[in-house]
């Protein structure tokens, strides 16, 4: 049967319900295809994630440790204390100052092998307590091993008594610990370890076998330990300072007692070791893909953190002077600083995120045309918002056009012009929600919120001549005060979880000054950007 | 399954739900990529390469409008970089005869041949063909996809069309001698 057709319609009609199956290798291919890929993608943000928590610990470790260097001292004093309320002190004392003879001499003694039974008996009294110092050698070692960073048990030697509490209640001791703000530095100093172990050891085998490794050496360690220090006995070292001989009188004893001690020591060392199995149970739910935590987190990376950096424009919006009326009219001009930080945020819904931060933010602006004079004694100040420093006692400050003393030629003959610098430096603690407009490879959102400002630095200077002199600070600002911020983000992800931001922020700030700011509205504007990190 | 769960589910890179929305899907797309390919073998190959590239922009896929026909221009589209560079010799003068009927008879017509005469079309000319007539595309779009201007487009159509009347025809006249 024929008839006649328009092509067009021939095909449409024709293809309208076209299917095709395709042949049964496609689904293979592209399921191997797949897996390959999955892999891929997997291990990578694993790696940074971890990666990303480890820079951000240093950051923060590194900053608690500038502001707390002087702490390390008291950790030392700390651990002392607690080895003290269950040692002898003077054990105590002497095997601190053998400390590291006697770890490298462990080391190198572990290596030998001799006969125990050769070994007199009455000698190991002696050498009890240098057995102690071995073993703690040998905690110090295995830690070592494991990037553990328990500087207290490595640092100092220990009787028995301290020994075996240490083992069985280490947990209790760190918790202690870390009620101390010192010691929030070394649980710190911990996780940083632990983080870094973990990426060192992504690989779930290499971790499994470095365990294995260690508690083998310690084993070996600790079966050759015995026999090793009596022989340093023969190789002449003398270790005798100790004076703990009274507290030791059976020899079977100290062995029994050395024993149990090193079967805990291997327990404690084991039990560091164990302290790796949430990180590998981690790993293999990650591979199993049963992990919904992981599988929530894969889902959207709902964290952030960020640095940034910006060109600070500090102005105000009406044309008074913070530091007294008289100079409302003196022309100002405001420098351009700089403001840095780091911040995190999270993401409340698709379009809503919550952030945060800590930013250092320095301003600095000068009011021009300012007379001064020096006097021959100290005079009144004639600034209402300056508290004078010693440089300044005798100096009097004018505007321009108020000369009271025009007929005092001397004054008028002894007056400069010069510049008056007003620096102030502020942490600035943003607290701001975002809103997503776009939210693609380049995305735009709209940011509002306030920041808190605490004053950290504050000098009023004197520029003249290209000399610069400090002649006091300023007394009307608020310590804290805050500012109301509105801008727009703009981000670019270049790279998986990686954003570059620019974000241009209008910060008007509202109670910079407790009294007698005049007519002075300080607002600035900055342009931060930076780089941040979605995990 | 409920195919917003499914797809949810190759969000997260589930194997199984990628191999359910395969099953559900391929037939459509193997028929798309048979039309716009030059052959089985290469239809096959644009079909793999088409679903690995759903499966990774899955994501992007925002619920609006339906997920096959997301997913068809998915496909379409990595056929079209497959093809599009691939020059044709161009008779853009030549007036082509505007007759668009062609005289058939329907049970000889199978699907296997047209999609044969299809596949055997230059590749700019099966693929504006297939755009036009199969898949609804305007000739400005065409020639935005396509990177030609619009008057190639059309002359694209025209020349795919005479060549297919041509082959229809043919088959035809095979047919009916075969018949007698």
């Amino acid at each position: 049967m024929k008839e006649q057709k328009n092509i067009e319609r021939l095909f449409q009609e024709k293809f309208k319900d076209f299917e095709a199956i395709p042949p049964q290798d496609s689904w293979d291919n592209i399921a191997s295809r797949l897996t390959e890929k999955k892999k891929k993608k997997r291990i990578i943000p694993f790696w940074f994630q971890f990666s990303g928590i480890a820079a951000s610990l240093v950051i923060i470790g590194s900053l608690i440790w500038n502001y707390q260097s002087e702490n390390n001292n008291s950790i030392i004093e700390n651990s002392n204390n607690i080895v003290s309320e269950d040692s002898n002190e003077k054990t105590n004392n002497d095997s601190f100052e053998n400390k590291t003879i006697t770890s490298s001499e462990s080391n190198k003694l572990n290596v030998k092998t001799s006969d125990i039974n050769q070994k007199e008996k009455n000698r190991i009294q002696n050498y009890s307590n240098g057995l102690n110092d071995s073993k703690n050698a040998i905690v110090s070692n295995s830690k070592e091993k494991k990037k553990s960073n328990n500087i207290i048990i490595a640092k100092h030697k220990k009787p028995n008594t301290y020994l075996v509490n240490n083992t069985t209640t280490n947990n209790t001791i760190k918790n202690k610990r870390s009620k101390t703000k010192n010691n929030n530095l070394l649980a710190t100093e911990n996780l940083i370890q632990k983080e870094l172990n973990n990426s060192n050891g992504n690989n779930l085998v290499q971790i499994q076998n470095q365990k294995e490794d260690l508690i083998a050496k310690t084993k070996n360690i600790n079966s050759t330990q015995i026999e090793a220090f009596f022989e340093k006995e023969n190789s002449q070292i003398n270790y005798t300072n100790n004076k703990n001989d009274s507290k030791v009188n059976d020899t079977i004893n100290t062995i029994v007692a050395s024993n149990e001690i090193i079967i805990k020591d291997s327990t404690l060392v084991e039990k560091i070791a164990e302290k790796t199995n949430p990180l590998e149970e981690l790993l293999a739910a990650k591979e199993d893909g049963k992990n919904e935590d992981e599988k929530e987190k894969e889902k959207r990376n709902r964290w952030a953190i960020s640095s940034n950096a910006s060109p600070v424009y500090f102005n105000s919006l009406a044309e008074g002077s913070s530091l007294d009326q008289q100079f409302d009219s003196n022309e100002k001009n405001y420098a351009t600083t700089l403001s840095y930080g780091i911040g995190g945020s999270y993401l409340i819904t698709d379009k809503i995120s919550i952030k945060t931060g800590i930013n250092n933010i320095n301003l600095s602006y000068n009011t021009n045309d300012v007379l001064f004079r020096n006097s021959l004694s100290t005079t009144n100040n004639n600034i209402k918002a300056l508290s004078r420093n010693e440089n300044s006692e005798t100096m009097v400050f004018s505007a321009p056009n108020s000369k009271n003393d025009i007929g005092d030629v001397v004054i008028l003959l002894s007056e400069k012009t010069g510049t008056l610098k007003q620096d102030l430096s502020y942490i600035e603690v943003p607290l701001e929600l975002s809103y997503k407009i776009l939210d693609k490879k380049f995305g735009i959102e709209v940011i509002g919120g306030m920041s808190t400002l605490l004053l950290n630095n504050n000098t009023v200077s004197l520029v003249t001549d290209g000399m610069e002199m400090n002649v006091g600070k300023a007394n009307n600002l608020n310590n804290i005060h805050f500012s109301s911020n509105v801008g727009l983000g703009f981000k670019y992800s270049f790279w998986k979880n990686f954003n570059a931001n620019f974000q241009p922020m209008f910060k008007y700030q509202i109670n910079t000054f407790s009294e007698n700011s005049g007519n002075f509205k300080p607002y600035f504007i900055g342009l931060y950007s930076g780089i941040s990190f979605s995990f | 399954m409920i195919i917003e769960q499914l797809i949810y589910e190759c969000t997260n890179y589930n194997t199984k739900a990628q191999e359910q929305l395969y099953r559900l899907l391929a037939p459509k797309l193997f028929s798309v990529c048979l039309k716009y390919s030059r052959n089985y073998e290469e239809a096959q190959d644009n079909l793999q390469e088409g679903f690995l590239l759903i499966f990774d922009k899955i994501s992007q896929f925002k619920n609006k409008g339906s997920f096959e026909g997301w997913a068809k221009r998915v496909v379409i589209n990595y056929t079209l970089q497959q093809y599009r560079n691939q020059n044709v010799f161009e008779i853009v003068s030549e007036n082509i005869p505007d007759i668009e009927n062609v005289e058939i008879d329907d049970e000889n017509i199978s699907l296997d041949f047209l999609t044969k005469i299809i596949q055997e079309l230059p590749d700019r000319y099966r693929l504006v063909f297939n755009l036009y007539v199969i898949d609804d595309y305007s000739h400005k779009e065409i020639a935005e996809m396509l990177g030609i201007n619009i008057g190639t487009s059309k002359s694209n159509l025209a020349r795919a069309k005479a060549i297919l009347k041509e082959k229809i025809e043919l088959n035809n006249n095979y047919s009916i001698k075969k018949t007698k």
